[in-house]
Formats: C-alpha cells, sequence, structure tokens
C-alpha cells in the first residue's frame, strides 16, 4: 500500500539526504578523535613551582628581607615625623619656632609619604623580577618535558583551567626537576 | 493589555520605592519635648547639644533603648555620620508643635582660613575653608569658634567640622545667603586623626579597580578607579581595604569612599609580600637601580635569553679590597625623578662573598664614580651569573650616603654557590 501525503521519489530524495548526513557526522567524529589523540595538552602550576620549589622559597626569603629593609627606613622616617610631632605638642615655643617646625613637619610627613609609596613600587616590581627569574629556569625544563612527553600545549593558567587530569599535570615534575637543578 | 501596563507601572513604582529606600537609612523622628544630645548611649555621657521640640531627625542603630542621631539629610549609613546619641521613647514619629531651631551664626570665611581640631593653634589642622565660604558657627571658646557645615541643622559638637578664629569670620548679610555647605568633612566624632596626613597609604592605582560600598564583592559597586589615580588605603580588615581620597586628613572608616581588596589594589604586594599571588603580574623591564613599576603584565618569558644564558665570565682588569672586578656597564636612568647613576660590575671569586665586602667594593665604587645630587647603584654579578640578568648585590648609595644593601640568594641558582 502506497501511504498518500509524501510522493515516493521525495521519500528517496530524503533517505539519501539522512545517509549522506550520517557518513559526515560519523566522518567528523573519527577525525576529531584521532585529533584527539595526536594533541596532547598538559598542564603547570606556576603558582606551585613558586611556592613548592627551592628556588621559589628563596626568592620568598629574599623579598622578606628586601621588605625588612624598607621597613627598617620607613621606621626611622615615621620616627622623624613623630619627633616633629611631640616637639610641637610641647606648648614652649615661640612663633616663629613654632613656623618652622610646621614647615619641618610636612616636610617630613610628605617625605615618609613617598617613602612608602616608592618602597611598595620597589618590592612590586622586585616580586616580579623574581617571579620571572625563576619562571625563565622552569621554562627550559618545561619545553624538554613537552618534548620528551609529547605534548603538543602546555597550560599554565590556573585559572582558566576547568578540570585537569592528574596525568596531564606536569607541575610537580618540574619542581622535582628544578630542585636537582640547583 | 491594560493588565500588562498595570503591571509595568507597578514593577517602575516598586523600583522607585527600592531606589529611595537604599539612598536613605534610619527613620525621620521628631522629639516631643526639648531633648539633650549625648556623646554615647547612656544619661550619664557628655552633653554634646540639643534638640528642640519637634525637630526633624534620622535614627539609627538602636541600642539599649537609645538610638545615633543624625542630620535629616545625612546619606552615610555609618555611626560615624552620627551627631549624637538620645533615648527613642522621646522620638515620636509624627511631628506635633515644632519649634523653630535656631542656632549658631550664618558666617563668611574673611579670608582662606585654617580649621584645626581644638582650640588651639598647636592642634591638628583638619582642613581649610576657602575665602568667602559659609559655614554655621557656635560654642564660642576665647578666641575661636566652632565651625558647622553652613546646611547643618543640629545643634551638636559632634556634628561640628572643627575649630577656626573668630576673626577670620564676617557676617553674612541678609541678601548674601545662599546655602552652601562646607566643602571639608564634618569633625570625626572620636579622636582618632594622625596630624595632617601621615596614616595608611598613598598609592597609585596601576589598573582598573572597583570599590564597594562594603567589604565584600557582593555589594554594591560605588565606583571605579582608573589606572593612574591616587588615593589612600588603610583599615585592613579581611583582606579588604577602605579606600579614601589621597587628600583625606581624617583617619575614619566612614569618611571612605569605597572599598577594595587588598589583592585588586595592591596585588597581596604590601610590605610583607607574598609572591606566588602576583605571579601573574610580571614586568619585561631590566633591572636598574630603582624599580620601576609599569601597569600589570603578563609574564613574558625571553626564550633567547634562556638558550643563551650560559656565556663565559667577563674577563676582569681591576682590583679592589682583594678581589677582581670589571666594570661591565655604566648607565644613567631616571627614576620617580630622582638621576641614578647604575654600575654593572663582574667580581671574580671563588667563594660567596659576605654582604658586607658588597658594601666595601660598593663604597670604594661610590666615592669614585658618585656625581652631586645623583644616586648610584652598584650592580653586583658572581661567576656563573647571566650578566644581562639579575643581579647577586644591589648596593645603593644617595649623593651623601650609603642607602641600602640587599643580595638576591635567588640568582645563585645553576651557579657554583648554591
Amino acid at each position: 500500500m502506497v501511504r498518500a501525503g509524501i510522493p515516493f521519489y521525495l521519500r528517496v530524495i530524503t533517505m539519501k539526504i539522512l545517509k549522506i548526513i550520517t557518513f559526515l557526522i560519523a566522518l567528523t567524529l573519527a577525525s576529531t578523535a584521532v585529533m584527539a589523540q595526536q594533541s596532547k595538552v598538559g598542564f603547570l602550576n606556576p603558582q606551585r613551582v613558586i611556592m613548592e620549589s627551592k628556588v621559589g622559597r628563596i626568592a620568598q626569603e629574599d623579598l622578606a628581607r628586601l621588605g625588612q629593609e624598607k621597613d627598617k627606613h620607613i621606621r626611622k622616617a615615621r620616627e622623624k615625623v613623630e619627633d616633629l610631632q611631640i616637639k610641637l605638642e610641647t606648648g614652649t615655643l615661640t612663633v616663629n619656632e613654632e613656623g618652622s617646625l610646621e614647615k619641618s613637619l610636612r616636610l617630613a610627613i610628605r617625605d615618609y609619604e613617598q617613602l612608602v609609596e616608592s618602597s611598595t613600587m620597589e618590592l612590586k616590581g622586585e616580586e616580579r623580577r623574581l617571579v620571572k627569574f625563576i619562571m625563565q629556569r622552569a621554562d627550559t625544563i618545561l619545553r624538554r618535558l613537552a618534548k620528551d612527553l609529547g605534548f603538543t600545549m602546555i597550560l599554565t593558567d590556573p585559572e582558566a583551567i576547568g578540570y585537569v587530569a592528574d596525568s596531564m599535570d606536569i607541575t610537580d615534575r618540574v619542581i622535582r626537576e628544578l630542585n636537582t637543578m640547583e | 493589555m491594560r493588565i500588562f501596563i498595570k503591571t509595568i507601572v507597578s514593577a517602575f513604582c516598586l523600583v522607585l520605592l527600592t531606589a529611595a529606600a537604599a539612598s536613605a537609612f534610619g527613620e525621620l523622628r521628631y522629639p516631643d519635648r526639648p531633648l539633650n544630645l549625648r556623646d554615647g548611649r547612656n544619661s550619664r555621657t557628655n552633653r554634646v547639644g540639643g534638640l528642640v521640640q519637634g525637630q526633624e531627625v534620622r535614627v539609627a542603630f538602636l541600642e539599649n533603648g537609645w538610638v545615633a542621631v543624625f542630620e535629616p539629610s545625612e546619606t552615610n549609613h555609618s555611626e560615624d555620620a552620627a551627631v549624637g546619641y538620645t533615648n527613642l521613647k522621646y522620638l515620636k514619629t509624627e511631628q506635633v508643635n515644632p519649634e523653630k531651631s535656631k542656632w549658631g551664626r550664618l558666617m563668611e570665611a574673611v579670608d582662606e582660613t585654617t580649621v584645626h581640631s581644638k582650640a588651639a593653634g598647636l592642634s591638628e589642622e583638619i582642613g581649610s575653608l576657602a575665602k568667602g565660604e559659609l559655614v554655621r558657627t557656635d560654642f564660642p571658646e576665647d578666641d575661636w569658634i566652632m565651625v558647622f557645615p553652613a546646611s547643618a541643622t543640629i545643634r551638636s559638637k559632634m556634628g561640628a567640622i572643627g575649630f577656626a578664629r573668630k576673626k577670620k569670620f564676617k557676617k553674612v548679610s541678609a541678601k548674601n545667603k545662599p546655602v552652601v555647605t562646607a566643602s571639608i568633612s564634618k569633625r570625626a566624632k572620636n579622636d582618632e586623626r594622625d596630624v595632617y596626613t601621615s596614616w595608611g597609604k598613598v598609592l597609585t592605582v596601576t589598573g582598573s579597580v572597583d570599590l564597594y560600598r562594603k567589604r565584600s564583592d557582593k555589594s554594591r559597586r560605588v565606583v571605579s578607579l582608573a589606572a593612574g589615580e591616587r588615593v589612600r588605603v588603610d583599615f585592613l580588615e579581611d583582606g579588604w581595604l577602605a579606600v579614601f581620597k589621597e587628600e583625606e586628613r581624617l583617619r575614619k572608616e566612614y569618611r571612605a569612599i569605597g572599598f577594595a581588596s587588598e589583592e585588586q589594589l595592591l596585588g597581596k604586594n604590601d610590605l610583607s609580600v607574598s609572591l606566588a599571588q602576583t605571579l601573574a603580574a610580571a614586568t619585561s623591564e631590566q633591572q636598574a637601580g630603582p624599580a620601576t613599576t609599569g601597569t600589570q603584565q603578563r609574564v613574558v618569558l625571553d626564550k633567547n635569553r634562556i638558550t643563551s644564558s650560559k656565556r663565559p665570565d667577563p674577563k676582569t682588569d681591576k682590583v679592589v679590597h682583594g678581589y677582581k672586578y670589571k666594570i661591565l656597564k655604566k648607565g644613567q636612568t631616571k627614576q620617580q625623578g630622582e638621576t641614578w647613576i647604575t654600575l654593572k660590575v663582574f667580581l671574580a671569586t671563588t667563594k660567596l662573598p659576605k654582604q658586607d665586602a658588597l658594601i666595601d667594593i660598593s663604597t670604594t665604587l661610590w666615592k669614585q664614580y658618585r656625581r652631586v645630587s645623583k644616586k648610584l647603584a652598584v650592580l653586583i654579578y658572581l661567576p656563573g651569573m647571566d650578566t644581562e640578568d639579575l643581579s647577586y648585590g644591589v648596593v645603593k648609595f644617595s649623593d651623601e650616603e650609603l642607602e641600602e644593601s640587599w643580595v638576591r640568594k635567588t640568582t645563585l641558582f645553576g651557579t657554583k654557590f648554591r
């Protein structure tokens, strides 16, 4: 019995189109799987490299020492401001002395504030330089590992990673090799 | 269609109501008799002012039957902005037989006038009034008088801006009485102020930073700071900092223009530094005497430098304090308005020199190369180090003396000194 509605030749064409689409989908899936097998993506967590490697810890100590050095100067500048404040509050000064002390105080405060700001900036700059120094060393290891393990790409931004299999995370290996490089 | 329009109108009204509620806080109340205002929540505390019957006030922060009293127009939802405290039971929701609140005098500053925290010339300066600026004055003390914003309606010492000399003001003629609010802040309730602005930390914002109303990024965003803006920060709590205008003189949290996370503002880079957390921010800058900061950049690794890092050590040609050395480069840079002479020095040594030795060597070099009004930085490299990378020792001098010195043990990585 021939069904009324869709003509026979249309049904044949539709079936053919469906077959072609199915074939194309299968082909795409197969090629994607092959490509996925060929490209291997690894992951390195730079934060862990800095925090857990020996050289990273040394860098943190370096930075802490620089911070202490800066703190020393800041404390000294602050003490100068406080000394002037105390002198001004004694109330036994002449008008001239008071004016001159107030001027000195203003200058001391300005110096103090500039010192705090420049120290913060210097620490920030030093931190970046140290991080860069370490990551440049880690990069040589990273590139060798990538070659050895057949990675075509290694991601380093933890923020951008939703999930990574442990086997693809080479952070531990990089840290281990960094430690042995010393 | 009618239902749709009704829904839209209702929603619009709701939005308007919500917006109005957001800008106001507490509630408006009216005393049913003359009331004292006090500086604390009990009757044994100091009297700081008073209210007249029926005077409109805003109240909030109810505790033990006492409320904080604010100017009716106050929008700062912080108890620090209160002008006093009083018992809630005398404050009614309905205004009955209001009396006119008449206090102080509207005055005009005859010249630029300094406002002090106390009625004494030696007290701290907390602001200034411009010539012709209108203020309300009251509570005279000898040659001094308390200054209030011209728009103040409540007579309370806690609402004052500060003290100024009486002679600095003249009466305002009736025809010249525009309501102008004093441009400086209301005086703080507690004396937590440091003299001038020696508090907090002034910094330059290096990237766009959002400020929030509270210490949470879930609270309302009040403003965004652009790169290069200078602000003052203080009151670090739970990783959040209160952000103030750079020129802010009062160290009061309620004076903050907003709150920002420490990480966003400082890049976790305060004087106690956490290295890994600002990993993403790095510069491609070369090291020089003083560090420079710029806008934050991603770490850009120079591959060529890595591969070429193992170069032969330079040949030394001079001797100082028993150390053979070579001056690799002498340069001059300008950083933060200061001129720096930088000396890159290679030190041929088989033993890791002590920091004192580095200072001695650097001091000798400084004596040779110092110039009037120029600073000098000596960058010291050791055998096995890449002389185009970070130095081991850094010794800095002003044109008069040694300023600071430190060593980077990190740079010994890969050398025989590790």
